[in-house]
């Protein structure tokens, strides 16, 4: 008796979630939740923008640093050897 | 327009706009016009924040300090900016599928996050459906390919509810699907728009007069004149004039077809016959654009034969695959293990990398001013041991002079001419233009109406003018065939132009009336591309020209050929590389006139020259741009290196994903992983495939300071 009850109340459960998922006022609320997931990406995505801009800019800034690194090493080399090495 | 400089660093610029946002159109004004600018090697517009980050060459120091200035003073919505976007904006199309792949990375993340367990797998489950269904499809037409491998490896996931495995298989699958097809459709783009840089210039009829214009500079409802032998630019409906279109190019009758006043005839038809004048209907552009989109993408050519034999191959290890995965699970029974055997398949190096590296090799020549009508041309070029050149226009300078007009007696030096240019004024070959221009140099009036005249190939022209018949042509046409006269005076004088010459004999009523000599010497490039052919292993040079055996000889000897063949008409010419075939040879042909056509298509690869027959540069293979013969040195090594590429695509193909799949096999990699490396072994390839063949341009132009 109680399994038919409860899968009596199951239905009942399920039919009335299914309902309320449908009713009126709940779907003028999907477009919002579907706005706000577009808008979420967009800003994700302008985020993304800003991560790509500092990574380029840390890697020009290391190249030059690395750069300055092996001309001070070749400046270096050329004071201990004489500049015509 | 306000711009602030956020970071400065060697050879970087990062930049802020001052906007909240830039639209679309902005953004793509603003990439061209930043990329166009000297010194400026990259530019990322970033539109969601309204900033850019700018690259410059190193080797131009003030760059930087320019594009800002010109930054700061530029207006997006300037028209002359505008310009500079491309029908495609590849900017767009970039930031189409970064958009597709964020959307994906987003989803999944979010799945993962926020939906609950059995939700998650009922979704995954929906979502492998499509991969399942089109697996099927593929099995039940007996199809050997790899989507029956990813719907099985799938398949094989979902039915031992091991979901979070199928989960990633679908997303990287999905994931390596956009990203093949984004480095496709780039590839495809970049050819297209190099071709259609290439401008060509119409005819524009405006009341009585006739004059040369740009394609760009046609507008709607313009008139156009097209003569015989030449591509139809533009869409549009006959206004003057009746003619045969050979329609062959776009539905692939070889018959041509009548066309008459009121008809509508198509952009890329040829007039095989007559002259049409046509009142255009669409612009070039957008329609142009997709036009040689949809060529490129529907000619059958664009497929290599390696291509086709490596997926050949490729089909039949497929069900080895299949055999591996179930021995896999035979011995290991481990369904994970046997599933991220299928993940691995060898296809997909070969069906995506393959055609990229073809595709490059297409754009890279057109980069070359080369335009490759297809990949397999490529191939054949690698493979060819004989090149047929054609004298005229091709080892000879393409803009022949005339040197001297000998008249006959009684007959007026200027006259002659102005007759002469009256009849060649609408043939498209060398020697014709020679003497119209020579026509127009002299300031003669040679536009006077006169019945049609004919042409009669490699022959020569016969027309009636003031009810007289008059003929112009070659020695063999003029003497031989119309049984033409001399008087016994000038006789002395059939000798009097030097041995170089040309000569193009012109009657009038069976006698002999004027002989007009052409100078046409040879290129100053042709001996060292000569010489370059032949190391690079084309051994078997041959000239033929419908000029004199004397002509011929002296040229041949200049130009370092040894073999040549003078007189020739255009079906020997053609027979000659029918018969070259048949001995098992490779055969390229280079000619540019209306009489090198049958011989260009009869060639495994028909090369013409720009400058030459719009009929010659349709029915080619591969046009050379202007005059230059050293780009065919480098269309020779393109060839070559593109063989070695396409070979080692293969090669690597299929090493790489044999380690993943013995990584699989051995479990020391999970199916999810393998789908990784296997599509990240295939970007790799495809990206290594897109990049420059001939690294310096330059290294082409090495004797010509000489």
């Amino acid at each position: 008796m109680t399994k038919g009850w409860a899968f009596a109340s199951g239905i009942l459960v399920g039919t009335a979630g299914l309902s309320v998922l449908t009713s009126k006022l709940v779907m003028k609320g999907y477009k919002y939740i579907f706005a706000g997931a577009m808008i979420a990406r967009d800003r994700i995505m302008a985020d993304s923008e800003k991560v790509q801009a500092a990574v380029s800019n840390i890697s020009a800034e290391a190249k030059e640093i690395t750069e300055r690194y092996y001309a001070k090493l070749d400046r270096e080399y050329e004071e201990e050897n004489g500049a015509d090495a | 327009m306000k711009v602030t400089v956020l970071h400065r660093a060697k050879g970087q610029m990062h930049l802020d706009l001052h906007r909240r946002r830039l639209s679309a159109e902005d953004a793509d004004t603003l990439y061209y016009a930043l990329t166009e600018r000297p010194g400026v090697r990259g530019a990322s517009v970033l539109w969601r924040t309204a900033q850019v980050v700018l690259r410059f060459d190193p080797c131009v120091p003030a760059a930087a300090e320019e594009t800002l200035a010109f930054l700061r003073g530029a207006d997006l919505s300037d028209p002359e900016l505008k310009k500079l976007v491309p029908a495609v904006s590849a900017r767009a199309t970039n930031e189409q599928y970064k958009e597709e792949i964020g959307a994906l990375i987003m989803a999944r993340v979010a799945k993962k996050l926020l939906l609950p367990a059995p939700i998650r797998y009922a979704w995954t489950v929906l979502n492998g459906l499509p991969f399942i269904r089109a697996g099927l499809k593929d099995l039940s037409q007996k199809k050997f390919s790899a989507e029956i491998v990813h719907a099985s490896a799938i398949a094989a996931s979902i039915l031992t509810a091991d979901f979070p495995t199928a989960g990633s298989i679908i997303f990287l699958t999905k994931l390596g699907e956009i990203l093949e097809e984004w480095t496709y459709k780039k590839s495809v783009d970049d050819l297209a728009r190099s071709l259609a840089l290439n401008v060509t210039n119409v005819w524009r009829v405006d009341g009585e007069t006739t004059e040369l214009v740009n394609i760009g500079q046609i507008r709607v409802g313009d008139r156009i004149h097209v003569y015989m032998g030449n591509v139809i630019p533009l869409d549009g409906v006959v206004a003057e004039g009746e003619a045969m279109v050979n329609q062959s190019a776009l539905t692939g009758e070889s018959v041509p077809v009548h066309k008459e006043v009121g008809l509508t005839v198509y952009a890329g038809t040829v007039i095989d016959e007559g002259d049409l004048v046509i009142e255009v209907r669409e612009t070039s552009g957008q329609t142009r654009y997709d036009n040689i989109v949809k060529f490129i993408e529907q000619s059958e050519s664009m497929v290599a034969v390696t291509q086709s034999q490596a997926e050949a191959l490729v089909s039949r290890l497929i069900p080895y695959t299949f055999g591996t995965a179930a021995l896999t699970w035979l011995l290991t029974r481990n369904v994970t293990k046997a599933a991220s055997v299928l993940m691995v398949d060898f296809s997909c190096a070969i069906e995506v990398a393959m055609p990229i590296s073809v595709l490059s090799a297409m754009r890279e020549a057109g980069a070359h001013h080369i335009t490759v009508k297809g990949g397999k041309f490529l191939e054949h070029i690698a493979a060819a041991d004989t090149v047929v050149f054609d004298k005229t226009g091709t080892l000879t300078r393409s803009v022949p002079t005339v040197e001297a007009v000998v008249p006959m007696t009684g007959r007026d030096e200027n006259e002659m001419l102005a007759l002469a240019a009256d009849l060649e004024a609408h043939f498209p070959h060398s020697l014709a233009s020679a003497v119209v221009k020579a026509a127009r140099e002299r300031g003669l009036d040679y536009g006077v109406p006169h019945s049609k005249p004919e042409y009669i190939v490699a022959h020569g022209i016969v027309s009636i003018a003031a009810g007289q018949r008059v003929v112009i042509g070659s020695h063999h046409f003029v003497f031989d065939d119309e049984k033409t006269l001399v008087r016994p005076e000038d006789e002395e004088k059939l000798h009097a132009l030097p041995l170089r010459y040309s000569q193009l004999y012109m009657a009038i009523d069976g006698v002999l009336a004027a002989i007009i000599g052409i100078d046409d010497p040879i290129k100053p490039e042709t001996k060292q591309v000569i010489r370059r052919l032949k190391a690079a292993g084309l051994k078997n040079i041959v000239m033929m020209t419908g000029d004199s055996e004397r002509t011929a000889a002296a040229i041949a000897a200049e130009a370092g050929i040894d073999r040549w063949y003078s007189e020739v008409l255009p079906e020997d010419k053609a027979h000659f590389v029918e018969q070259e075939k048949a001995a098992g040879h490779r055969v390229i042909m280079i000619g540019d006139g209306i009489n090198d056509s049958p011989a260009l298509s009869a060639a495994d690869v028909g090369i013409a020259m720009k400058e030459g027959a719009d009929i010659a540069r349709e029915i080619a293979d591969i046009t050379l741009s202007g005059s230059d013969l050293e780009q065919l040195i480098a269309l020779k090594e393109l060839s070559d290196k593109l063989m070695l590429r396409m070979r080692s695509t293969g090669t690597l193909g299929i090493a790489a994903n044999g380690a993943i799949l013995l990584a699989g096999i051995l479990g020391l990699v999970t199916p999810g992983t393998a789908a990784l490396l296997h599509n990240t072994s295939t970007i790799a390839l495809c990206l290594r495939n897109m990049t420059e063949m001939i690294p310096d341009e330059a290294h082409y132009s090495v004797d010509k300071a000489v």
